[in-house]
């Protein structure tokens, strides 16, 4: 084996190339000075497209270059030898190194085919500058679109902001507004309470006096007397209505037993006035809230709930109280003359009377003020009704205000 | 028969009126005499009380003001008097139209021996008037 290898590259038996061309001069250096001039290129080609590839991985990503490279390379080779075989019969050798550039030759004839689908469609220099010119126009699109959204932004903010102004100084304006109706009310009421005391005043001096002894002047004078009255007592309500506005909402810890206890003690002569029978019921519960306010409500409520009962009847008033999922419920009940369950909403509004009955002193804004103190409070309130039969209120009192509440009475 | 000197401040003169009649009541329902002395301006009163120094029986028994007056009111009147050494056992009571509540803590705690809402009738009148004057209400 070793010996037939020794054997393909002895090359005593044969003779160098130079003899072929008579050992002419001018033949044997333009060969050799060729085949030098090709090998030198072709060393210097590849290391040329070696540098570029590694410099610029992005441009020439393929590694078919190094198959080029190697297959210029291979091919220098073979003129190298070529070039010693002027001299040097190592024909074993040149051999070798051909078949060896005939591979190589091969696989890049192969592969530079079979890359040919893709290299075809590669873009050429103009197609990439249209292409980047259009995306720098894009760009350029893009960066108006956005400095034009950015505009709209920055308008649109402006406008939310004039809105939210507007809305502001319409709230504030409001406000205002209210205000000075609620001072309007308050001034007007209390100033026209000084002419009517006088009145009801003078007119109390001219019955006293009056000597004549004639019913119907008398009659006339009390007309007077008894108008002036309701008239007071309906511009006092309007002051305590305006005056719930003005109220500083004063928090405690309230009892409700003992709040209706209080306000039971004021209406006392009302009561026995009507021999009236209260039932309450109610166990220690402890809100959290203001105690004129609450006193105004009760106050009204109960007041109405003994007003409103015919003359003929004993006003009988339960007061009871629920827990709720909610809180807790205070409870009215009377026996009293009841109205139109059709205009339940109706009767918590301001100079708002159901029975114009002369024989009931109402001025029609109890109820105003207890929806009016309701709300500074945060309670609510509904009612059921049965006409001639009776009426119903129920306060509904928010868990959140309730301090404790034991069910079990005492 | 006892002898009672009331004094009145109050630019009203129909209150005035009332005031009085409702005294010339009370002097005939009991057995007393009544001076009623009256003042239409807060200064004139404030004269009055500052020269009335130290001479024992020209002092009212009681005074009784009301609070809006113009110029001179009766909160600044209450204080001038409560000033005066002669007047410091003097009662001086606040008749007012107005409710408000902080003005009454305001003129009792300026020295008011009462403060009182003007009453809504000649009978409210009278009870009022009883206690200023402590007569005793009839059975």
């Amino acid at each position: 084996m070793l010996e037939d290898i020794r054997f393909y590259f002895e090359t005593n038996s044969f003779l160098a190339h130079g003899y072929c061309m008579t050992w002419r001069t001018d033949l044997i250096a333009l060969h050799a000075l060729s085949d030098f001039v090709i090998f030198l290129s072709y060393f210097i080609i590849p290391t040329a497209l070696l540098y570029l590839y590694y410099k610029r991985s992005d441009l020439v990503q393929s590694r078919i270059i190094l198959l080029f490279s190697a297959f210029i390379l291979a091919c220098g080779l073979t003129h190298l030898v070529g070039l010693i075989t002027l001299w040097n019969p190592v024909y074993g050798f040149e051999g070798v190194v051909k078949a060896g550039t005939a591979v190589v030759s091969g696989l890049t004839a192969v592969a530079s085919w079979m890359l040919m689908p893709a290299a075809l469609k590669l873009p050429s220099a103009q197609t990439l500058r249209l292409k980047n010119d259009a995306l720098g126009l894009s760009i350029a699109e893009q960066r108006r679109a956005n400095a034009e959204l950015e505009t709209i932004k920055a308008e649109l903010e402006i406008r939310i902001q004039e809105r939210t102004r507007e809305l502001q100084s319409k709230a504030e304006a409001l406000e205002r507004m209210n205000a000075s109706l609620s001072d309007y009310a308050h001034f007007a009421s209390h100033d026209l309470q000084e002419p009517l005391r006088k009145i009801v005043s003078f007119s109390e001096l001219a019955i006293e006096q009056d000597t004549t002894g004639d019913a119907e002047q008398r009659l006339y004078l009390e007309k007077i007397n008894e108008s002036a009255r309701r008239a007071r007592t309906l511009v006092r309500n309007i002051l305590h209505h305006a005056e719930i506005d003005q109220h500083t909402v004063d928090i405690q810890d309230l009892s409700l037993r003992a709040e209706t206890e209080a306000t039971l003690e004021n209406l006392e002569l009302a009561i026995n006035d009507r021999q009236g029978r209260i039932d309450t019921d109610i166990p220690d519960i402890m809100v959290r809230a203001d105690p004129s306010l609450v006193a105004q409500v009760l106050q009204n409520i109960i007041g109405n709930a003994i007003k409103y009962t015919p003359a003929d009847r004993v006003p009988e008033i339960a007061i009871t109280t629920a827990r709720t999922d909610q809180g807790v419920d205070y409870i009215i009940k009377d026996n009293g003359m009841g109205f139109d369950p059709t205009l339940k909403d109706r009767i918590f509004q301001p100079f708002m009377r159901l029975h114009s009955n002369a024989s009931v002193d109402g001025t029609g804004m109890g109820l105003a003020i207890v929806v009016k103190a309701l709300g500074h409070l945060g309670w609510s309130i509904s009612v059921d009704t049965v006409e001639t039969q009776g009426t119903q209120f129920t306060i509904s009192i928010p868990e959140d205000q309730i301090v404790s509440a034991d069910a079990s009475g005492e | 028969m006892s002898n009672k000197h009331i004094c009145i401040v109050d630019d009203d003169l129909d209150d005035i009126f009332l005031m009085s009649a409702s005294l010339r009541r009370l002097e005939a329902a009991s057995a007393m005499t009544l001076t009623i002395s009256t003042f239409t301006d807060a200064e004139d009163a404030l004269n009055f009380f500052a020269g009335s120094a130290g001479a024992p029986g020209s002092l009212p028994d009681c005074v009784c003001m009301d609070i809006n007056m113009p110029g001179l009111d009766g909160i600044e009147l209450l204080r001038r008097l409560r000033e005066m050494d002669h007047l410091t056992s003097l009662p001086i009571y606040i008749v007012s139209t107005t409710i408000d509540k902080h003005t009454h803590t305001k003129a009792i705690s300026l020295g008011a021996t009462g403060s009182y809402v003007k009453p809504e009738s000649m009978a409210a009148m009278q009870t009022m008037q009883r206690q200023f004057l402590g007569i005793r209400e009839i059975e």
